[in-house]
């Protein structure tokens, strides 16, 4: 029986995350964008956030390198509050994790052209980033990366990319997508990851959980 | 009336209840070397029950301990009437007054960028409150607890802590705020020994009259803070509030600072990067009797020997010792350690005596127990080993210098400073580096003959008990002369109630 080695795995078909990045590599935006998506929706399902916000990003990337500028916001959209929502749930186990998060979903929020959502994330961050090193002064500001942003605004169909405007292949991913995410989107809301639980019945269930946690 | 100028010397578990370790040694000389200024002594004791059988020398004209955990009320260990303060606070009143104090409070104690300033001016609010009414009856209010826990939730930083966490977090909050219902005297200048909530009795000494506040950090206390808490709770958001927690008390205590004097250069750095600022940092080395340390002849063994002065606890790394001995002794199978110290941590030290069992260290290593002739100790020993982890300019390593010994010492804290090229560093946690400084230096006589000698020398200049001493007096004449024209000590309140 022939080993499948991680070098088989890397280069056979059966990841799409990787096929998708191969032939993004060729110059196959539209076939690249519906495996990233195919990946990210797959993700999504298994409630994998961070890695259905990497996927999803991917295939912004490319939406925005094919022209298709409209459809590249909605995705950014999408996955900035993914990233966002990991970076909530990420909290309580890796303060790192949910700073990088964080990180990720201010640059696509802004993307997006979404600016108040990422001076919100980023005031979140500067926050945390302060709490956790003790050593930040007053006066340090956290450069977040934008470098990204050019890439949406310069790029054109013609700079050396195939236009995906006019796919359908393309434009059924996106919209599958994104109906999948809006399907799970009321657990997702922004005063779920800013504000504190603050019913009573929110209470009784903050302290029974934590008080039964120590029990066990 | 004296016209001897006064200190408010304020300690935490330490001098005069507790005679142990570096600080104590610090301060009881300090007291009985500045004898021409009156001291008055602040311990806030962790633990009610402390020794208080000591004697201190007549210049300590009085010593207020604060008991913070382990007593039923501070005041019972005091002289103060209590009863009128318990009857005049009333529910209602905690509600309306105490408790939008206290939230706010907690609010700037919790906040990633809190206003030292702000911070200090609620302290002092807080504690024309609490000198007039019952603090133990304030802060156990239930809804001091719901306020604290109001904040907690509100954080979504800290909504996996868990309940005997907050509970624990609570519970010191609460317990240390008892400090701001201290009344000092009035005093000249206030000394702090360390950079933590008993300096909050600074900053209160500092808004009602107005004197100077010098603090001498020997461990900086934030970073031992982390590396406690770091190993006591294990829960990342955890430590994360400890540490702004505890940045959010020690920049105040900075801010308020007039002098910084820490033990050590290495201890400026830390500073620093707190945000204390560098025009404020002065740095006066630890001083030690110089005629008392001194190359000396003691009958001992004629096998190599080697000496460890240092308390059996987990900083001062006592295993890592016992690991490079024996790495040591598989080049001078005759070799032996003598560690002389108590210890008050029982589970490291039978860990430390399991260590030295198990790996059949028993002929080569003994526990000598503490000693009251260290000067003898350190003559007894070829070399002199340290092993600590964290250090900030440890006494024991400049009396070892000024008994001219050569030494092997962790290059941690202010060590490097201290020994200067005259001795040998090595890295902390690590045996194998011990043992082959150890092994070199026990093998050539004139390395160690070079290196002792050099140790002394600058022992000498450099880490006399006098030089230390008269660094202190001029600090505090010169923060006093800096009140020039006021009534020193004899004050206005500077902070209107």
């Amino acid at each position: 029986m022939r080993v499948v080695t991680w070098l088989d795995r890397l280069t056979d078909d059966s990841n799409l995350w990787l096929t998708a990045v191969r032939l993004e590599e060729r110059g196959d935006l539209a076939k690249a964008i519906t495996l990233y998506l195919e990946d990210a929706t797959k993700c999504l399902t298994a409630n994998s956030l961070t890695r259905a916000a990497l996927g999803g990003s991917c295939a912004a990337d490319c939406l925005a390198k094919g022209g298709d500028t409209e459809n590249a916001r909605a995705v950014y959209s999408a996955v900035a509050r993914l990233y966002w929502e990991s970076a909530d749930s990420s909290i309580g186990v890796s303060v790192r994790e949910s700073l990088w998060s964080l990180q990720e979903a201010h640059e696509s929020f802004l993307l997006a052209g979404e600016r108040e959502n990422a001076e919100t994330v980023k005031d979140l961050f500067d926050s945390l980033a302060n709490r956790a090193n003790p050593f930040i002064g007053d006066n340090d500001e956290f450069r977040l990366p934008s470098a990204r942003n050019k890439i949406i605004q310069s790029a054109t169909p013609g700079d050396g990319y195939p236009d995906v405007r006019g796919s359908s292949q393309v434009g059924m991913a996106v919209e599958s997508f994104l109906k999948l995410y809006e399907e799970r989107r009321p657990k997702v809301t922004k005063s779920r990851v800013a504000t504190p639980a603050s019913t009573e019945e929110e209470f009784d269930e903050f302290d029974a959980t934590s008080f039964i946690g120590q029990l066990g | 009336m004296s016209l001897t100028r006064r200190v408010l010397l304020v300690n935490w578990d330490n001098y005069p209840n507790f005679p142990s370790g570096g600080v104590y040694v610090w301060a009881k000389r300090l007291v009985e070397g500045v004898s021409d200024w009156d001291f008055v002594v602040v311990n806030e004791l962790t633990n009610a029950n402390v020794p208080a059988n000591y004697t201190v020398p007549s210049n300590v004209k009085e010593v207020i301990e604060i008991p913070i955990f382990g007593t039923h009320r501070r005041e019972e260990y005091q002289k103060e009437p209590f009863v009128r303060k318990i009857l005049r606070t009333s529910d209602s009143l905690i509600e309306k007054k105490f408790i939008p104090l206290f939230d706010d409070f907690v609010s700037n104690l919790m906040a990633s960028k809190s206003d030292p300033a702000r911070t200090v001016k609620l302290m002092v609010e807080l504690h024309n409150f609490l000198t007039l009414y019952d603090a133990r009856k304030c802060l156990e209010h239930p809804l001091a607890w719901d306020v604290f826990l109001n904040h907690i939730k509100a954080d979504t930083l800290y909504k996996s802590v868990s309940l005997r966490e907050v509970l624990t977090v609570f519970q010191v909050v609460q317990r240390s705020m008892q400090i701001l219902s201290v009344d000092v005297p009035p005093v000249d200048v206030v000394h702090c020994s360390l950079v933590w909530l008993p300096s909050l009795t600074a900053i209160i000494a500092k808004a009602k009259y107005g004197c100077p506040i010098i603090v001498t950090e020997h461990g900086v206390a934030y970073r031992e803070l982390m590396l406690y808490y770091n190993a006591y709770f294990f829960n990342e958001p955890s430590k994360i509030f400890w540490k702004v927690f505890a940045r959010n008390i020690v920049r105040p205590v900075y801010e308020a600072a007039d002098i910084i004097a820490p033990v050590c250069r290495a201890n400026a750095v830390w500073e620093r990067a707190l945000g204390a600022d560098p025009s404020k940092i002065d740095v006066v080395y630890n001083g030690i009797d110089t005629e008392k340390f001194r190359p000396m002849t003691v009958p001992r063994d004629p096998a190599p020997t080697v000496i460890s002065v240092a308390r059996i606890d987990p900083f001062k790394d006592i295993t890592t010792l016992a690991y490079g001995i024996k790495r040591a002794r598989e080049s001078i199978p005759n070799i032996r350690c003598l560690l002389f110290g108590d210890s008050i941590n029982l589970d490291y030290a039978k860990r430390c005596l399991n260590t030295v069992k198990s790996e059949g260290l028993e002929p080569n290593f003994t526990f000598m127990g503490a000693t009251k002739e260290p000067e003898k100790a350190y003559n007894l020993g070829d070399v002199v080993v340290f092993s600590g982890i964290t250090e900030g300019f440890p006494f024991a390593v400049i009396e070892a210098m000024a008994c001219g010994k050569a030494i092997v010492a962790t290059s941690v804290g202010g060590v490097p400073e201290a020994l200067a090229g005259c001795g040998i560093l090595v890295k902390s946690r690590d045996p194998d580096d011990l043992a082959k400084a150890i092994v070199r230096l026990l093998k050539d006589e004139k390395a160690r003959a070079e290196l002792g000698a050099s140790a002394l020398k600058r022992a000498r200049k450099e880490f006399s008990i006098r030089t230390s001493i008269d660094r202190y007096r001029d600090l505090y004449q010169q923060l006093a002369a800096r009140h020039a024209g006021q009534p020193l000590a004899r004050g206005e309140m500077v902070i209107a109630q």
